[in-house]
């Protein structure tokens, strides 16, 4: 039996995860995980960007970082919004 | 939990100090901006070394530094070192205080003999209890104090002696020694029991002092008398009263509001009493005590009292009247009352106490 995540893959036509250069959840409104970033670009307390792949992401809102390594960061907080801009 | 600390951290281009940060590996946890070149980082307490460093070497300015988990206590134990010490030092010195006598209680017997007896023994304040054998220290106390028996007891550091003394035989009563039953004070007999001899008085009858109630011989049919022993009692009913006046003004101590609390410490047999400020006051008293420390802890409050003058009416100031009047009664009986009356009037209130005693007393001619 598929697992859901794989079943979500292959209706998005991706074949694995490592397909992915970063991955970004969202939780509700109140939870951001981003995955496989690469530095924090803008930390503000209503906007929060990280840089990703050849671009950024930018969650919204009034925000802070619950925890922030490396490579992965969680924002919480009120999101209103997630952006993603190509460089 | 993991140990953290939390830095409010101020100084220009945050973001590149939280990019410096996380290039070095340090897990940054609840970063907050408060303004524009202040934030609130949060770090492994493992890191902290790592990451003040960083903020030394950038210049940034580090306001506070907040210790969260097994950290703030080692922290805490770290300033507090003195009290830490004094506090590992302390328990054990208190546990090994519980094993040794810092008080001793005595009930039934003289106090000062009781401790003699026991210091005789090897027991006394400031002795271990640990290894005291306390039937054989009931033994040699019931012998030493020629005791019906004692019993030994330890409660925390306290050592709790009960002597029951032995009751001593009657002395025997010589039936042939004629004597009369006399009364020793005034009242209304209330009743006889006649064994030998004959009464002279009755049920009802009102009796002084030293009057004879049963005459010591007994009348044959033949008119022949023979002396003998009185044996009987005779009770009487006997009254005591107290009055209290009434002029229509009532004093009493009332509380005027302000109060004084005191803890003390009662260390076996040293108590850490202080002065009281009030000159007259009630106190209202809690204890505790620290078992197995010899340690009690008795919280008093005071509260501080003034002779008030009321005028009041009568019937405001009945119970009170009563009440004294009761008490005044109470401390004048020398019987133990079965009724309690009061007699009102305008001007004064009478406690009334009625009991029965016997009377008779045996008198040898």
């Amino acid at each position: 039996m598929k697992k859901l995540s794989d079943v979500s893959l292959e209706t998005a036509d991706l074949e694995t995860l490592s397909v992915m250069r970063y991955k970004c959840c969202v939780y509700g409104n109140h939870t951001a995980v981003v995955e496989g970033h690469k530095g924090l670009k803008k930390f503000g307390d209503s906007e929060i960007q990280l840089r990703v792949g050849k671009g950024s992401v930018s969650v919204t809102g009034q925000v802070s970082l619950a925890l922030l390594t490396d490579s992965s960061a969680v924002i919480k907080g009120h999101i209103t919004g997630v952006r993603y801009d190509d460089f | 939990m993991i140990s953290k600390i939390e830095i409010t951290v101020d100084g220009l281009n945050l973001e590149d100090l939280l990019r410096a940060l996380i290039k070095q590996k340090v897990t940054l946890y609840a970063v907050r901006r408060i303004d524009r070149f202040t934030a609130v980082i949060t770090v492994a307490y493992s890191n902290r070394g790592k990451v003040l460093d960083l903020l030394r070497e950038k210049c940034y300015n580090v306001h506070n530094i907040k210790f969260i988990g097994a950290a703030a206590t080692a922290e805490r134990l770290k300033r507090h070192i003195a009290l830490f010490v004094v506090l590992v030092l302390l328990v054990p010195l208190l546990i090994a205080s519980g094993t040794v006598c810092w008080r001793i209680e005595v009930r039934g017997a003289d106090r000062q003999q009781v401790l003699d007896a026991l210091y005789e023994y090897g027991v006394g304040i400031g002795r271990s209890l640990v290894s005291l054998s306390y039937d054989k220290l009931e033994n040699y106390l019931t012998n030493a104090m020629n005791a019906s028996f004692v019993t030994a007891v330890r409660k925390g550091s306290t050592l709790l002696i009960e002597v029951v003394e032995r009751s001593e035989a009657d002395e025997p009563i010589d039936l042939d020694s004629p004597a009369d039953i006399v009364a020793q004070s005034d009242g209304v007999v209330s009743r006889i029991v006649l064994i030998q001899g004959t009464a002279l008085v009755q049920k009802g009858d009102t009796v002084s002092k030293g009057q004879i109630l049963i005459k010591g011989e007994r009348i044959y049919n033949d008119g022949t008398v023979q002396p003998v022993r009185a044996v009987g009692q005779v009770f009487a009913t006997v009254v005591c009263s107290q009055e209290i006046a009434f002029n229509g003004y009532l004093s009493k101590y009332v509380r005027t509001g302000e109060s004084f609390a005191v803890t003390e410490v009662v260390i076996g047999s040293y108590d850490s009493h202080g002065e009281v400020p009030f000159e007259t006051y009630e106190t209202v008293s809690t204890s505790l005590t620290l078992y197995p420390f010899a340690v009690t802890l008795v919280h008093t409050v005071y509260y501080r009292t003034v002779l008030e003058v009321q005028k009041v009416s009568l019937s405001q100031c009945l119970d009170d009247l009563k009440r004294q009047a009761l008490d005044g009664a109470v401390d004048k009986c020398t019987f133990a009352p079965y009724t309690v009356t009061y007699n009102v009037s305008d001007n004064k209130v009478t406690a009334v106490l009625t009991g029965e005693i016997e009377i008779g007393e045996v008198i040898l001619r």
